[in-house]
């Protein structure tokens, strides 16, 4: 019976020792899980950013590759920039005249006070116009660059550049993007990437 | 106590896997800033006469179409990435252009075969001795970035090939 | 008890495991999106890599092209290896002499397609058609149209709807200046331009339709002699002994300067457009063969004489001079360098192109008295063309005289002279030279199958056109297999790059080490280059339909060295920019740019420097204001003048159309 009795229950001081390290053993788990969970959402919050970035670059960069250099409006050269450029695809010859596709456009469009989106238009103001938004995450401003202030601010020899930013010189365009989201604990987190292109028309 | 020693080895596995998650998406950072190096450059050719590659990129820089050591040359930085370490612990640099020939003489028929070579460059039919840099009409190009990652030394490699085949101007 | 302590294990047990569960899935959904991202990252990388091995492709179709083949490379069955990746070009020749590359390449996740339009070994002399650099005049009556020589006689391409005899069409005149048509007649009717001024590049239709009498260009006379008489708005006749009979007709294209206009005093008849050039074409300079055998002194023609010299390459130390009644026949492949070419009256120089090119090089000028004749013998398409160049020299040269009478197919290059074509001596072809004009009356017929290949002058594959084949669902497809992992289960080795092109067979025309022309037929790994000094032509077996392709000098290798020549040219004129204070901006200096800034710098300037310089500013002259980017101190204001030319490249929207100033 004594055995039994010993068997059948807990002290008050095996209670409290076992509670105390459960609690423990909780916390701990709970912190390293919250501070995975943390670190996965942080990791995945970036990857996607990055992933963002770059198929918007890599959208801007293919479409102007094949445009017309001499049918490329709108970038200036530096420390000028502009944030749309619109241009047209070189269709070949016929009968010794170039043949451009239709005019395309891509242009930095303000949605909120500090945010704007990438558009690429076919056909701008036309009745068979077609749009799509290439991002929908990109700052006024480029990462660093205080907006309109007239000072080249992150000293990569631009001024005020919006977050879509084309420079030009030649046949080479100069492709800067900024995409910015807000994480989970409330903060900006801009990612930038600056892409060089040579129109090969 | 055997739960908790399985709740304990599963969190440990899932924060590895955060962890590794997380390295590796600083090394694919890496490798999207090699990439657009690499990529860089090679537009930067494109938008250069093409005879004129050669002369800018190689290590010779008495041949400099604009003048000697105005040429690029055929190392470049990448911004974010570390160079490997030679044998005394130098820094290399990261990014380099790779060219058929010596650095400074395009010999068509060198044995290089990463760049195809020996083989016509100059469009003649032939494979001739010699230097052809004033007058080859495609170019082998290979631009490689290597650097030092979390994971260790890490390489990337774009390959091209330059032609003299400008644009009509109609 | 048993039971509750089992229970209890059991308890623990389902807690753990769905702990380990929530944890697995947890880690799983990590792990499958960094995977999806991965593998889009990874598609996106490989998307460029494939993309630049595609370029690859095309530039070894391109290399294929200047030497004479097809431009296909390798097949989707059996691929080229480059770069870690695969690639096969497809080839399709259009008309025009251009041909369309497809290029696919597959590296890693990626396929990625790239189509481009070229242009084979482009000759940038006669592929301008008639030019003058700093000017065209027109002569009253004068009829210009164009044919391709590839095709057969010119008279088989006749279009029977003109009223004359004319392709009508394909016609090519450009300046780096003005275009004067109508030289010749004094007149003041004005021109009424009918057409669409909206067509693009600011290019337009019109014809001129005479005002005051209202008779139409096309009413009244007879077929081939529609105006009867001599137009003179004013009543006046024109200055001419033996006016033609019908009005100046050109069919085809006018190109004045990209500041230059088209005068025409109303008399003429244009079936084309005008428009101006965006940008100068550049002229080459003139770089001379390395003969095999030199004959000293003058040679003088008598008589009836069949070739000059034992060999291939003759270099004449003196002038061939034909006198009076004498007969010389020069039969291809043949280069003759000689001081000067001269004809007395009488003479008759007869070209036999049939069996290979013919090649003139007379470097201080020609000379043709009255009464002397050129004669091409050879009929298209058997005809390879006759090439006669006079070498360049600073300043305004009157060096070219033509022969007033016989039929000429080849291209005149004369960089530094004016010429002037007689209305006896029938041109095919085309001229390139200082200034250009027609005697009234005249006949000129461009071929465009000339503007390809030739020797003595660069001659490249051109690009027309890039474009990305849209494949799969987007700009590129996502490949299931790694390529080379495909192809290697399929035990297909891919092939070597310069291994790709499917032709193997040719007909090879060649000087051989005597400096005698010889000719081999098979495959070309049976050539024995060591017996080969130069190619002059060669033509591959297309395997795509059996056939053999048409003659073609392969690029690399001219008799002069003309790449090498421009290159250092060029090299030299952007080292003299960079030592007039021109600061050295690699990416902007375009071959056209280097051209077209070196000639905008005050001649004087240039000339101090250095004479090549100054026959390249000659030779390319521009008609931009060189004082607007001078400042007070005579120093060249760089930033402005790229600032200007930058500008006017982007702007191509603004290009407004040519305005046709009424002359007389």
């Amino acid at each position: 019976m004594r055995g039994n009795g010993r068997s059948s229950g807990f002290t008050l001081v095996e209670v409290v020792i076992a509670s105390a390290i459960f609690v423990l053993l909780s916390i701990n788990v709970w912190m390293v899980t919250k501070a995975g969970r943390s670190a996965a959402a942080t990791g995945t919050f970036m990857m996607t950013l990055e992933d963002e970035l770059h198929l918007t670059v890599d959208r801007i960069s293919l479409a102007l590759m094949a445009a017309d250099s001499s049918a490329v409006d709108g970038p200036a050269m530096k420390p000028l920039s502009s944030e749309s450029v619109s241009y047209q695809a070189n269709l070949g010859l016929e009968d010794g005249q170039v043949v451009h596709g239709p005019l395309e456009e891509i242009q930095w469009i303000p949605v909120a006070t500090e945010d704007g989106r990438i558009v690429w238009r076919e056909r701008p103001s036309e009745v068979e116009e077609r749009e799509m938004t290439w991002s929908n995450a990109v700052p006024q401003a480029y990462e660093d660059e205080v907006a309109g202030n007239g000072i080249d601010d992150n000293l990569n020899e631009i001024e005020d550049e919006r977050g879509l930013a084309f420079t030009m010189e030649g046949a080479r365009v100069d492709i800067h993007v900024t995409v910015e989201r807000v994480d989970e604990h409330g903060r900006r987190r801009p990612l930038s990437r600056t892409t060089q292109i040579t129109c090969r028309n | 106590m055997v739960s908790v020693v399985i709740v304990t080895v599963a969190v440990y596995i899932l924060t590895s896997t955060v962890t590794a998650a997380v390295s590796h998406s600083i090394v694919k950072r890496q490798r999207t800033l090699a990439v657009e190096a690499a990529m860089n450059v090679i537009e930067r050719m494109r938008a250069l006469p093409p005879e004129d590659v050669f002369a800018l990129f190689n290590e010779d820089a008495a041949d400099d179409p604009y003048g000697q050591g105005t040429g690029f040359g055929p190392l470049f930085d990448v911004e974010g990435l570390d160079g490997l370490l030679d044998e005394n612990g130098e820094e290399l640099p990261v990014g380099q252009v790779l060219l058929p020939g010596d650095g400074s003489i395009l010999d068509e028929s060198a044995d290089q075969p990463e760049f195809g070579l020996p083989r016509d460059l100059d469009g003649n039919l032939v494979i001739e001795a010699g230097d052809c840099a004033d007058r080859y009409i495609v170019l082998p190009v290979l631009v490689r970035v290597e650097w030092m990652s979390r994971l260790g030394p890490r390489r990337f490699d774009m390959a091209t090939m330059v032609v003299d085949l400008a644009k009509l101007e109609e | 008890m048993k039971v509750q302590a089992s229970r209890r294990r059991g308890a623990a047990l389902v807690v753990s495991l769905i702990t380990v569960m929530l944890v697995a899935g947890l880690g799983a959904a990590l792990i499958q999106l960094q995977a999806s991202l991965d593998k889009r990252h990874a598609f996106s990388i490989d998307r460029r890599r494939a993309l630049y091995i595609a370029e690859a492709g095309l530039a070894e179709a391109a290399l294929a092209i200047s030497q004479g083949k097809s431009g296909t490379l390798a097949s989707e069955d059996q691929p080229a290896l480059y770069g870690g990746g695969l690639y096969w070009v497809e080839s399709i020749d259009l008309p025009e002499n251009k041909i369309a590359l497809v290029c696919t390449a597959r590296v890693g996740t990626a396929e990625f397609v790239l189509r481009t339009l070229v242009l084979p070994n482009l000759n940038p002399v006669s592929s301008l058609g008639f030019f003058g650099t700093q000017g065209v005049e027109i002569g009253w009556g004068t009829v210009a149209d164009g044919y391709h020589s590839g095709r057969g006689t010119f008279t088989t391409q006749l279009d029977p709807s003109e009223p004359i005899d004319t392709t009508g069409e394909l016609l090519l005149v450009g300046s780096n200046g003005d275009i004067e048509l109508d030289e010749g007649v004094v007149g003041t009717r004005a021109d009424k331009l009918e057409g669409d001024a909206t067509e693009p590049d600011g290019g337009f239709s019109w014809s001129t339709v005479l005002e005051g009498d209202g008779r139409e260009p096309d009413s009244g006379g007879e077929p081939g002699d529609i105006w009867g008489s001599p137009p003179g708005g004013s009543g006046e006749a024109p200055p001419l002994s033996a006016p033609p009979g019908h009005p100046t007709r050109l069919y085809g294209r006018l190109r004045p300067g990209v500041e230059g206009v088209v005068l025409s005093n109303g008399f003429s008849e244009i079936d084309g457009r005008i428009d101006a050039f965006r940008e100068l074409p550049p002229l080459p300079a003139v770089t001379l063969p390395s003969c095999s055998e030199t004959l000293l002194g003058t040679v003088t023609i008598s008589g009836e004489v069949t070739n000059v010299g034992s060999e291939v390459d003759t270099r004449i130390e003196g002038d061939l001079a034909l006198a009076a009644g004498a007969t010389l026949t020069l039969v291809g492949p043949k280069v003759i360098d000689a001081d000067r070419l001269v004809l007395a009256a009488g003479a008759t120089l007869r070209l036999d192109d049939s069996s290979g090119p013919i090649q003139i090089y007379a470097r201080a000028g020609i000379e043709c008295a009255p009464g002397s004749i050129w004669e091409s013998i050879s009929a298209e398409p058997d005809a390879r063309g006759v090439t006669v160049i006079v070498d360049q020299m600073a300043g305004n040269q009157e060096r070219v005289a033509l022969p007033d009478g016989g039929r000429f197919h080849g291209v005149l290059y004369a960089p530094s002279d004016a010429v002037m074509v007689p209305a006896g001596l029938r041109w095919f072809g085309s001229i390139a030279c200082r200034h250009l004009s027609t005697e009234p009356g005249a006949r000129i017929t461009y071929d465009r199958r000339l503007g390809i290949g030739g020797d003595g002058v660069p001659t490249l594959p051109r690009i027309l056109s890039w474009q990305i084949v849209p494949v799969g669902d987007g700009l590129a497809r996502n490949l299931a297999v790694e390529p080379l992992l495909a192809l290697s289960l399929r035990g297909v080795v891919p092939l070597s790059p310069t291994e790709a092109a499917p032709e193997t067979h040719c007909e090879i025309q060649y000087v051989d080490v005597a400096g005698l022309a010889s000719t081999y037929s098979g495959p070309f790994t049976g050539l024995d280059l060591t017996d080969v000094v130069r190619i002059v032509g060669v033509r591959w077996i297309d395997v795509r339909d059996g056939n053999l392709r048409g003659w073609l000098r392969p690029s690399g290798d001219d008799p002069t060295d003309a790449i090498e020549t421009d290159r250092g040219a060029l090299k030299k004129q952007r080292t003299t920019l960079t030592s007039l204070g021109g600061e050295p901006r690699a990416g902007l200096l375009s071959d056209a740019l280097v051209v077209e800034l070196i000639a905008s710098v005050p001649l004087d300037k240039l000339a101090a420097e250095d004479a090549e310089v100054q026959e390249a500013n000659e030779r390319n002259s521009a008609q931009i204001d060189p004082d607007r980017y001078l400042d007070g101190a005579d120093n060249v204001k760089w930033d402005e003048l790229f600032d200007d030319v930058v500008e006017r490249d982007a702007g191509v929207d603004d290009v407004a159309p040519v305005p046709i100033v009424p002359g007389g």
